[in-house]
């Protein structure tokens, strides 16, 4: 299985968001990291659907994004979501899972799964808008993985999480990475350094670091931060 | 073949779990396939309750007026027919205001299937209701048929024509308050009788009402299928 990024662009107006991003995405988890504004939430939307490149192609073994099986391999978390008001979260997870072709029997089945899964059950049935951050996030995650996806694209997934639940989310994580794609973009270089294989770096539309998480040779975030320095630096001298 | 060799395949063939391929193979299969009337339903069952029951009350109002009312109520009514079309409009709007949009859109339903939906059914329900109020006029205010359809259609279509066109040139949960200035306007212009004044002053008959009528749907269709058709691009991405 592989997901493929060919010379993928995204420009509004004058400003470039992602600049001709190519790469080649294998099960495991992707973590992508970069500072607010690098692109990552455009590349995103791309990788999901939700934009359209203004060039490049995004592709799942040959099928292009634009194609129902892709969007029927596809979980996503975005960095920020709503709710009907009066959804409570089971009712939340059955509206997304019908709209995932779910059958009522299997997605009766899978939110209840879900539900226990992330620890609300117990919460089930109470409104949305009760719920803490925490709640809503993992109710996110739940959503996200209603349908098995093979391509799970998780958006700042830690936000809002007290580092109880963010070590608990990575567990999950690590779990559903075993047959899937996962990427996760966040700017906490911890989130990825404990369950990403592979690194990637972005900046300013860019990717600017690609690597196997071993390839790193220090800690992660002083890395990550020798990067951007080092292209401010390079960007002075031009 | 030893007795223990036969017997450790048949408990195999009968507790071995299925191939990795075989259970990709049941999931795939297992899915439905998404039908139309399938998707109609579902949308229908997650429809705006309470826009459904203020478009309800809004038609009992005026087909009460219709059934009760002084022949002079024949303006009120004509002037109430362009708020089934808000209140439908609003409707589509939702999955935006409650930010649902971007996880919609993630799911296998692309978002030119999402809007088609909608639009089928916030539409049907619309001409549902505007068809009753000129049924209910004919049948029992003794209104002619191109008259009912004068009072009650054209201006539930104009509003919907105008306010469909609004909504695809301006992305902002604000163009609702465009939606509704279109149809306090159109409203005014019926509670006047300047339509009536307009057919006497051309010498217009059921001929101009029929030829209005075609260019209405003709120019609704359009608004229609532009605003399904529109950029996919959600509105905060649009700068």
């Amino acid at each position: 299985m592989e997901l493929v990024l060919d010379r993928v662009t995204k420009q509004y107006n004058s400003k470039i968001a992602t600049d001709r991003i190519s790469l080649s995405l294998k099960p495991g988890v992707i973590g992508l990291l970069g500072a607010n504004g690098a692109g990552k939430t455009t590349l995103m939307r791309m990788i999901c659907g939700v934009i359209k490149p203004s060039s490049g192609s995004i592709s799942l073994d040959g099928v292009d994004v634009s194609e129902e099986m892709y969007r029927d391999a596809l979980g996503y978390l975005p960095q920020d979501f709503g709710y009907y008001p009066n959804f409570t979260g089971k009712d939340f997870l059955m509206y997304i899972a019908a709209l995932k072709g779910l059958s009522r029997s299997e997605a009766k089945r899978k939110t209840a799964e879900l539900l226990k899964k992330v620890n609300l059950e117990n919460a089930a049935n109470k409104k949305i808008k009760g719920y803490s951050g925490g709640m809503k996030q993992r109710l996110g995650i739940a959503q996200a993985v209603l349908n098995d996806p093979k391509i799970l694209v998780l958006d700042e997934p830690t936000a809002g999480l007290d580092p109880k639940e963010r070590v608990r989310f990575r567990n999950m994580i690590a779990e559903f990475a075993k047959d899937s794609i996962v990427l996760l973009s966040t700017h906490i270089v911890s989130d990825v350094e404990h369950i990403a294989d592979r690194v990637l770096m972005m900046k300013e539309g860019q990717i600017i670091w690609d690597g196997d998480r071993n390839d790193v040779p220090e800690d992660l975030e002083n890395f990550y931060m020798s990067k951007f320095e080092d292209e401010d630096m390079e960007a002075d001298d031009e | 073949m030893r007795d223990e060799e036969l017997k450790k395949m048949l408990y195999d063939s009968y507790h071995t779990e299925p191939s990795e391929s075989g259970k990709r193979f049941i999931r795939a299969y297992s899915k439905r396939k998404l039908s139309i009337p399938t998707l109609l339903l579902m949308q229908l069952k997650y429809m705006w309750l309470q826009y459904i029951l203020i478009l309800l009350f809004l038609t009992g109002v005026i087909v009460y007026l219709a059934v009760f009312g002084k022949p002079e109520y024949v303006k009120v009514i004509s002037s109430l027919s362009p708020f089934p079309a808000i209140i439908l409009l609003a409707g589509l709007g939702r999955s935006a205001k409650f930010r649902m949009e971007e996880l919609e859109l993630t799911t296998r339903l692309s978002k030119r299937m999402l809007k088609s939906i909608r639009l089928t059914l916030s539409g049907t329900a619309g001409i549902l209701a505007v068809l009753i109020v000129a049924l209910t006029l004919v049948l029992t205010a003794g209104v002619s048929v191109s008259n009912a359809v004068l009072i009650s259609v054209f201006p539930y279509m104009i509003t919907s024509c105008a306010c469909m066109n609004l909504i695809r040139r301006w992305h902002a949960n604000e163009n609702i308050f465009g939606c509704i200035a279109i149809a306090a306007g159109v409203s005014i212009f019926s509670l006047t009788d300047c339509i009536n004044y307009i057919y006497a002053s051309f010498h217009l008959g059921e001929f101009a009402s029929f030829a209005l009528m075609i260019l209405l749907v003709i120019v609704l269709i359009r608004e229609a299928y532009l605003y399904v058709n529109e950029s996919e691009e959600i509105q905060w991405n649009l700068c």
